[in-house]
């Protein structure tokens, strides 16, 4: 009888449970699958070389919600058709109007096209080149912080705490091409020594402008125990400070933008004589970048239909071997100029199909490379 | 006993609006005492109950000083979400489970002409630079014989187009709703 009560209470808390459970997520259990990718063709307008073809990405996407306050956006990324990434995978939570506590594979909130890069939002077929070589776009790591929005100061944040770059797991990885590139950990069965950091405001209260600043500080990540001989665990780290700004301007049919970015390494003469680089490989004191980009869309008094075709045109100019540290010498094939004029066609906003000539100069070889190149960007 | 009970209804409505009162944004007081003229504590909001039943996305109010129709409020919650993934933007109602979303607020006058359109409460990983005041000034002055082109009349935002796109909609919803059903 005894067992009986207390089966019964038993089944009847379960039921209880199972049914507030229910009850609570009745209108919250939800799936938003989307995407974006693009394919695109690329050819140096000279007689020695070939056009290159190529699906660079397609990114399925999926929003879900445990409830109106918890849910998972995860990116699922194929490279070049073969190579498979998961790009962003984070879990969100509500904790005030104004604060969100986000943890997992995130984006570092640095510059414009980090953040904002399904190919459909920027002009030109490639990604801006100092979003390749200065700052490594996409650029992910696994952290933890809060993000949110203060509605009457126009003022949108992130703060994060998060893994760093992979310096040196028996091969040196940050250098003078790509300061940062190659050692992007990317979440993937990545080792940390020493956490990093990352704060980024967007401030929107102004006229047709807004402004993004964000700054990242940290040292790079040694696989070199803390017990070893103190030396060499310095020598194989270097202090990294980066400083990003950013302005995108939207009045009428023109559209313009500017990205800066600056990035100091200390300790990058014992991390260079650490590596056994040479002064092809050595990497900078100081590494900057910048584009300023205007654009026209030339369908602007036409009916909504006939969507939107958008002629622009981008200067770029960016040295990843800026400052060296300790009179090291400075190769001159990092000092690059760019000029990339085009178009890009959108029938409606989530498609895009782009055309543009990319024009870049750098100070060894003195002279221009033209290059052709077409592409189609779309999201969903 | 008629009139008993017309008192009596209105002295229920009038709980029930003084309850709606106390849930308006801060911001809407001030932004209705400019635009209207007027105290705050002179103005009576009425729900017009315009919407089926079971619409979750706002209430719409008929908005008076001293029984005098000076214009109408609407406060409600639009859907957005990032770039991509967007199915629901332009759903019109509004499941409590959805996470991105902001709630905006929008002061019409007796023609159901936008004075004011004032985003308040915004709930989504992208697209704050709605929120500028100087972008959302433009709507003023629509009303249901103009068409709002996003990108044309206007501004497009970078990085703000879905959540610009489920603005525009929802305000030329509830116009064209209102300005077709009689309202008295």
């Amino acid at each position: 009888m005894y067992k009986k009560a207390i089966f019964t209470v038993q089944l009847l808390l379960l039921s209880y449970f199972l049914f507030a459970q229910e009850k609570a997520n009745v209108e919250a259990n939800q799936l938003i699958l989307g995407g974006y990718g693009e394919f695109t063709f690329n050819k140096k307008l000279d007689k020695n070389s070939l056009a290159y073809l190529d699906v660079p990405r397609f990114v399925l996407t999926g929003d879900y919600s445990f409830s109106g306050k918890t849910r998972l956006f995860s990116e699922i990324e194929f490279e070049h058709v073969k190579e498979v990434y998961v790009e962003q995978l984070w879990v969100q939570h509500k904790l005030h109007k104004n604060v969100n506590f986000r943890a997992g594979l995130l984006l570092v909130p640095v510059g414009i096209i980090n953040e904002y890069h399904e190919p459909n939002t920027f002009n030109s077929v490639n990604r801006p080149l100092i979003d390749k070589y200065v700052v490594p776009t996409t650029w992910r790591e696994i952290g933890a912080g809060f993000s949110g929005n203060f509605a009457s100061l126009m003022l949108k944040y992130q703060v994060y705490v998060l893994n760093g770059f992979n310096g040196f797991d028996g091969v040196a990885h940050l250098g003078a091409q790509y300061p940062l590139r190659k050692a992007r950990q990317k979440g993937a069965e990545s080792f940390m020594s020493s956490p990093n950091f990352v704060s980024a405001i967007e401030f929107y209260g102004l006229p047709y402008i807004t402004i993004g600043l964000a700054n990242y500080f940290g040292k790079s990540q040694t696989l070199i125990l803390e017990n070893s001989a103190i030396e060499t665990v310095d020598s194989s780290r270097v202090g990294i400070n980066l400083l990003s700004f950013n302005s995108r301007v939207n009045i009428k049919a023109l559209e313009a933008r500017v990205q800066v970015y600056g990035i100091e390494f200390s300790n990058s003469a014992a991390y260079n004589e650490f590596a056994g680089y040479s002064d092809v490989d050595y990497l900078a004191k100081q590494v900057f970048g910048f584009y300023f980009e205007l654009a026209y869309n030339v369908l602007n008094k036409m009916e909504k239909e006939n969507g939107s075709l958008i002629l622009f045109s981008r200067f770029e100019e960016f040295d990843t071997q800026y400052k060296m540290e300790n009179d090291l010498s400075a190769n001159s094939a990092y000092h690059v100029k760019s000029i990339t004029n085009g178009l890009s066609w959108k029938p409606n906003l989530k498609i895009a199909f782009k055309v543009d000539i990319q024009n870049v100069y750098n100070d060894a070889n003195a002279k221009w490379t033209t290059s052709l190149n077409l592409g189609t960007g779309f999201s969903f | 006993m008629k009139i008993f009970l017309l008192l009596s209804i209105h002295f229920f409505i009038s709980l029930t609006s003084q309850d709606d009162r106390d849930n308006f944004p801060k911001s809407f007081w001030r932004i209705a005492e400019s635009v209207w003229k007027t105290e705050s504590s002179q103005l009576t909001f009425k729900d017009l109950s315009i919407f089926e039943s079971g619409y979750k996305k706002g209430v719409f109010y008929k908005v008076s000083n001293n029984q005098q129709l000076i214009g109408y409020l609407y406060i409600g919650k639009c859907n957005t979400c990032r770039a991509g993934g967007c199915k629901n933007i332009k759903q019109l109602n509004f499941a409590e489970g959805d996470y991105e979303y902001f709630k905006y607020f929008m002061l019409l006058d007796n023609d159901f002409k936008i004075l004011q359109v004032k985003i308040f409460d915004y709930q989504a990983t992208h697209g704050h630079e709605i929120m500028n005041k100087f972008w959302l000034s433009k709507f003023k002055g629509y009303n249901v014989s103009k068409t709002i082109v996003y990108g044309k009349n206007i501004d497009a935002i970078s990085g703000a187009t879905v959540s610009a796109e489920s603005l525009i909609f929802d305000i030329e919803y509830i116009i064209s709703l209102v300005s077709t059903i009689h309202i008295n």
